[in-house]
C-alpha cells in the first residue's frame, strides 16, 4: 500500500493504519532503533511508541514521506531513552557520538536552542553536495557504520572516513560562523 | 549531552534528503521484532491527539499578488524604475530557467559509482562573517560634534559593517541574550550601558520586536547612525507560519531611556549580511527554494519578496541577474540586495541574483557578489574535465539605486569578502583553483584526480578583462585560508589545512605588469585572519595544530617574509573577525579564548586575552575573566585607557596598563 493511502487511513482513524505502517516499515524501523539502542526489548518498546506517536500526530500532520516521518520519531524516542534512562547506547552509536563530540560546542550551544540548531543543521545539510550529504546522513541520522556506508556508496572505507572527517570539519566551521564553537 | 543535541537536530533535515540517503541494502543482521498485540492499537484510540509543529511545507501567508509599491530609483538613463514588480511584470525568463531546473535529470544522484580514494577538497563553504581589515585609525567612541567614530574594524573605510556592539563616547549599545520575562516568554533585547570607566552601568534595556514570530539567535547585525540617534537592527526570525525571514527594524535612540520603534520591513530569506554607507542600508539576503516545493504558477514558491506591514512585494523581474542554468542542486538559491534609507527604511531599490549564495564585497563604488560552480567539458561519451569557477556580478550603486554592470568569470572559488578588493578601476581577486578529470555518468567534482592551488587575478572593470594574474603560486594542493588587500599590498595565507602548514605571501601590486611576491616558506600552523598592524608588520590569527591557538607576527625582510614572534595558547578561539579587538595605535589585539589552565587535570577556562606586539615581541598584557563567553559574540573597545568588554551576559570594564 502506498504512503498516501496509509496516511489516509490515519486521517480516517482506521486502526489498520498501524498495521500497514508496521508491515511496510517495521523491519526498517527496528533496524534503525537497534543501531541506536542495541537491545531487542528497548527496540520493541520504541517501535511501539513510534506508531503510538504517529497515531497521535496524524492528523493534523500530513507527512509527505511516511518513512522519513516515522524515522524521525523513532530516532528521537531512542535518544530520549538513552538520556532518560541513562542507558549506554549501542557500541556503534557510542562511536558516532564520540565523533560528533569532537565538534560539539561547549557552553555556547546552550545559547542556541533546539529549534535554532535544527535550522542550522538543515541549512548545513542543504549545502552539501549529494554524495557527502548521503554519507553524512547515513552516519549521523541512520547510524550506519563506516563499513556499511562504504558498501552503500561503493567507496573504499578509507575514503568514507576521510569524507566524514572533512564534513565534520566543515560543520565545525559552519557552527563557528554562527557563534557556536568549541 | 550536547552531542545528542546535534544528532537530534538532524530531524529538521529536508525529507527528500533523508529519503535519498536511506540505506538500500540489508547490511546488518535484522532481528525480528514480535508484533504488538492488536489490543495496543485499541488503547491508542483513547489517547488525546497532539499537535506537532515543524517539518512540513508551508507557503508564506498574506500574499498580495504583485501590487505597484515601493520607492522608485532611477537608472543611469534617468528612467525611474521600481524595485518591485507591477501588475504587468514579465517573469518568463526566470520561469524558463526554473522550469529547466525542475525538469533536470537527477537520476545520476541515485546511481552507484566507483571512485578511487582521492585527495580532493571539501566543498567551499560560505563565510558570511569573514575577517577583514580597516583603514580606520581613529579611536572608537570619540565624541566629535556629537557623532561617533566606528568601533567595528571595517574592510573598507566608509562602508560600515553591522555588528553586535556600537558605541559613542557616552553609551555602548549591545545586542543581548534573551531577556526572560517568564519561563515561557524570552525576548532579545538591546542593552545600553554608560561609558563611565569604573562607574559604567546598565542604563536601559529595550525588548526587540519579533514580528509576531520567533527570533532566531544567530547572526545579528546592528548599525548606529552618524548622529547617534537611530539604531538599525537586522536579524533572522521565523514568522507565524514557521517560514524563515530576515527582519529589519529602525529604533529611535535619541533618548536612550525611551527607545521607540519607528519603521520595519522583512524579506523571505534565511540568511543575510549587510553594509551601511552614506545613510543607506545595503542588505544582502540569501533565499532558498526547494525544487520539490516550487510551483511556477505561484510566485511565492520561487521569487524573493519584501513584506512591509501587511503588504508583500515581489522583486521586479527587470532587476534579476540570471545565469544560463542552475544545476545539480535540490534548491533554487538567490542573493537579493535591497537598498533602503537608514532613517525611515524606505526601500530605494532591489536586485536579485539567481544561483548566487557565496560572498559579497562592497567597495566605494560597486557591489561584487560571487557565485561558485563547476564547469564541465566532455571530450567524448565517457571522459571529460572539470574546473571550479566563480562568476562575480558587478553592480554599481548610488543614491538612486543599483546599476547592473556585468559579470566577471574567474577560475577558482573565493573564500570570503577579503579575497576581493577594488582599487583605481581594477578588481583584484584571490581564488583557490581546482580542476581535474571526470568520468560519465558520475561526473561529480569528487572525481578521479584533481589539482588545487591559489591564484591572483586583476580585472579591468572598464571591460571586465583580466589584465594580470599570478596563477598557482602556492605549493600544489594548498588552498587560500586567508587574504588581505592593503592598497598596493596583498597578504595571503595558503594551507593544507589538515596538515597545519602555512606559507604566508606578501605581494607587491604597485605594477600589474610586474607583480612580485615573497613568502615565509612552510611554517607550522595556518592563519584564518591576517591583520595589517602597520609599519610593515602583519599579525596572523589561527591554529598551530589541533590544540593550540596561534598568534604570529610577520614582516618582510629583504626578499622573504619572516616570522618575528609567535605565541601559542593551548585552547580554542573564534575565527569571527568582528570578535577581535584591534588597536593599531598601541599594537594591541584582543580576543576570547577557551584556554588550558590546569594541564594535569585538563581544566579549561574562558578568558579575554589582550596581547601587544611590543617592538618585535608578542606579549600578554592581561587575561580578563568574562562570563557568558561564546567566542564569536564577544566585543570590546578601548576608550581613554579603559577596555570595555561585552558578551550576551556580561559587561566588564578594565583599566589597561600598557
Amino acid at each position: 500500500m502506498d504512503d498516501n493511502r496509509i496516511v489516509e487511513l490515519f486521517f480516517n482513524r482506521d486502526e489498520s493504519a498501524i498495521e500497514q505502517a508496521r508491515g511496510k516499515y517495521g523491519r526498517y524501523l527496528s533496524t534503525l532503533l537497534y543501531n541506536i539502542l542495541g537491545d531487542r526489548d528497548d527496540c520493541e518498546e520504541c517501535e511501539n511508541d513510534t506508531y503510538f506517536r504517529a497515531w497521535n500526530s496524524i492528523p493534523p500532520t500530513r507527512p509527505t514521506s511516511l518513512i522519513a516521518y516515522l524515522s524521525k520519531i523513532a530516532r528521537n524516542l531512542a535518544l530520549d531513552k538513552l538520556r532518560d534512562e541513562k542507558k549506554r547506547p549501542a557500541l556503534k552509536t557510542a562511536l558516532i557520538l564520540d565523533e560528533i563530540s569532537e565538534i560539539i560546542p561547549d557552553s555556547s550551544v546552550d545559547l542556541c536552542d533546539e529549534l535554532d540548531l535544527r535550522d542550522i543543521m538543515r541549512d548545513f545539510v542543504r549545502r552539501l553536495d549529494p554524495i557527502r550529504r548521503k554519507i553524512f546522513l547515513q552516519r549521523y541520522f541512520y547510524m550506519l557504520s563506516v563499513k556499511e556506508i562504504a558498501r552503500e556508496v561503493r567507496m573504499p572505507e578509507g575514503t568514507v572516513k576521510a569524507q566524514l572527517f572533512r564534513i565534520r570539519e566543515a560543520l565545525r566551521d559552519y557552527l563557528k560562523e554562527r557563534g557556536i564553537e568549541i | 549531552m550536547k552531542d545528542k543535541k546535534i544528532i537530534r537536530a538532524l530531524d529538521g533535515v529536508d525529507e527528500e534528503f533523508l529519503l535519498y540517503a536511506m540505506p538500500k541494502k540489508k547490511n546488518y543482521n535484522l532481528t525480528k521484532i514480535l508484533s504488538v498485540a492488536a489490543s495496543f492499537v485499541i488503547v491508542i484510540g483513547a489517547v488525546i491527539a497532539l499537535v506537532l509543529s515543524g517539518v512540513l511545507n508551508g507557503n508564506g501567508g498574506g500574499i498580495v499578488p504583485i501590487p505597484d509599491g515601493g520607492n522608485h530609483g532611477a537608472d543611469e538613463g534617468g528612467v525611474v524604475k521600481s524595485p518591485f514588480a507591477s501588475a504587468d511584470s514579465d517573469y518568463s525568463s526566470l520561469v524558463a530557467i526554473i522550469d529547466r531546473f525542475k525538469n533536470q535529470d537527477d537520476s545520476w544522484m541515485d546511481e552507484d559509482f566507483e571512485v578511487e580514494e582521492d585527495g580532493g577538497v571539501p566543498p567551499a563553504t560560505d563565510a558570511p562573517n569573514a575577517p577583514g581589515d580597516s583603514n580606520v585609525s581613529s579611536k572608537p567612541g570619540i565624541n566629535i560634534n556629537g557623532e561617533y567614530v566606528e568601533n567595528t574594524d571595517n574592510q573598507v573605510s566608509g562602508i560600515i559593517e553591522g555588528d553586535l556592539m556600537k558605541m559613542t563616547d557616552k553609551y555602548i549599545f549591545r545586542i543581548s541574550y534573551p531577556f526572560a520575562e517568564s519561563e515561557k516568554n524570552t525576548y532579545y533585547c538591546l542593552k545600553v550601558y554608560s561609558v563611565e570607566k569604573e562607574n559604567s552601568a546598565l542604563v536601559s534595556e529595550y525588548i526587540i520586536p519579533d514580528f509576531g514570530g520567533r527570533i532566531i539567535t544567530l547572526g545579528w547585525e546592528m548599525y548606529l547612525s552618524q548622529d547617534a540617534n537611530v539604531i538599525t537592527l537586522i536579524f533572522r526570525y521565523r514568522d507565524a507560519e514557521g517560514e524563515s525571514r530576515t527582519g529589519v527594524v529602525s529604533l529611535d535612540v535619541s533618548d536612550v531611556e525611551n527607545i521607540k520603534e519607528t519603521a520595519s520591513f522583512s524579506v523571505n530569506a534565511s540568511g543575510f549580511s549587510s553594509r551601511m554607507t552614506d545613510g543607506r542600508l545595503l542588505l544582502f539576503c540569501q533565499s532558498y527554494y526547494l525544487k520539490s516545493k516550487i510551483d511556477t504558477s505561484d510566485y511565492s514558491t520561487f521569487i524573493p519578496s519584501v513584506r512591509v506591514g501587511d503588504e508583500i512585494y515581489f522583486i521586479n523581474p527587470d532587476n534579476f541577474v540570471l545565469p544560463e542554468d542552475i544545476e545539480n542542486s535540490y534548491e533554487a538559491s538567490y542573493t537579493t540586495v535591497i537598498m533602503a534609507n537608514e532613517k525611515g527604511l524606505d526601500i530605494i531599490d532591489a536586485v536579485s541574483l539567481l544561483g548566487y549564495t557565496s560572498n559579497e564585497y562592497v567597495s566605494e563604488n560597486n557591489l561584487f557578489i560571487s557565485r561558485g560552480y563547476t564547469e564541465k567539458t566532455y571530450f567524448d561519451e565517457v571522459n571529460g574535465s572539470f574546473e571550479s569557477v566563480s562568476d562575480i556580478s558587478v553592480i554599481g550603486y548610488s543614491e538612486n539605486g543599483f546599476n547592473i554592470k556585468g559579470v566577471v568569470t574567474l577560475p577558482g572559488t573565493i573564500k570570503d569578502q577579503y579575497s576581493l578588493d577594488e582599487k583605481d578601476g581594477h578588481l583584484r581577486v584571490v581564488t583557490t583553483t581546482r580542476c581535474g578529470s571526470l568520468v560519465r555518468p558520475h561526473d561529480y567534482w569528487l572525481a578521479l584526480g584533481s589539482t588545487r592551488n591559489a591564484s591572483l587575478y586583476v580585472v579591468d572593470l572598464s571591460d571586465n578583462s583580466i589584465v594580470a594574474s599570478v596563477e598557482n603560486f602556492a605549493p600544489e594542493g594548498e588552498e587560500v585560508s586567508s587574504a588581505r588587500f592593503e592598497g598596493d599590498k596583498l597578504y595571503v595565507c595558503t594551507a593544507l589545512i589538515r596538515l597545519f602548514t602555512d606559507p604566508v605571501y606578501f605581494f607587491d601590486l604597485s605594477d600589474y605588469s610586474n607583480i612580485t611576491y615573497t613568502d615565509t616558506g612552510f611554517i607550522e600552523g595556518f592563519s584564518t585572519s591576517l591583520i595589517d598592524l602597520g609599519e610593515g608588520y602583519l599579525l596572523g590569527v589561527g591554529s598551530e595544530d589541533s590544540i593550540h591557538v596561534k598568534l604570529e607576527a610577520y614582516k618582510k625582510e629583504g626578499n622573504s617574509v619572516v616570522s618575528v614572534s609567535k605565541m601559542l595558547i593551548p585552547g580554542g578561539y573564534s575565527n569571527e573577525y568582528k570578535a577581535y579587538f584591534i588597536n593599531r595605535e598601541h599594537n594591541l589585539f584582543g580576543f576570547a579564548v577557551r584556554y588550558l589552565v590546569d594541564e594535569q587535570n585538563g581544566r579549561y577556562e574562558n578568558g579575554y586575552f589582550l596581547v601587544q606586539l611590543d617592538g618585535e615581541s608578542l606579549r600578554v598584557i592581561d587575561i580578563i575573566p568574562v562570563d557568558g563567553l561564546g567566542h564569536a559574540i564577544v566585543r570590546a573597545a578601548m576608550v581613554d585607557g579603559y577596555l570595555y568588554i561585552t558578551t550576551y551576559l556580561d559587561f566588564v570594564v578594565k583599566k589597561i596598563e600598557i
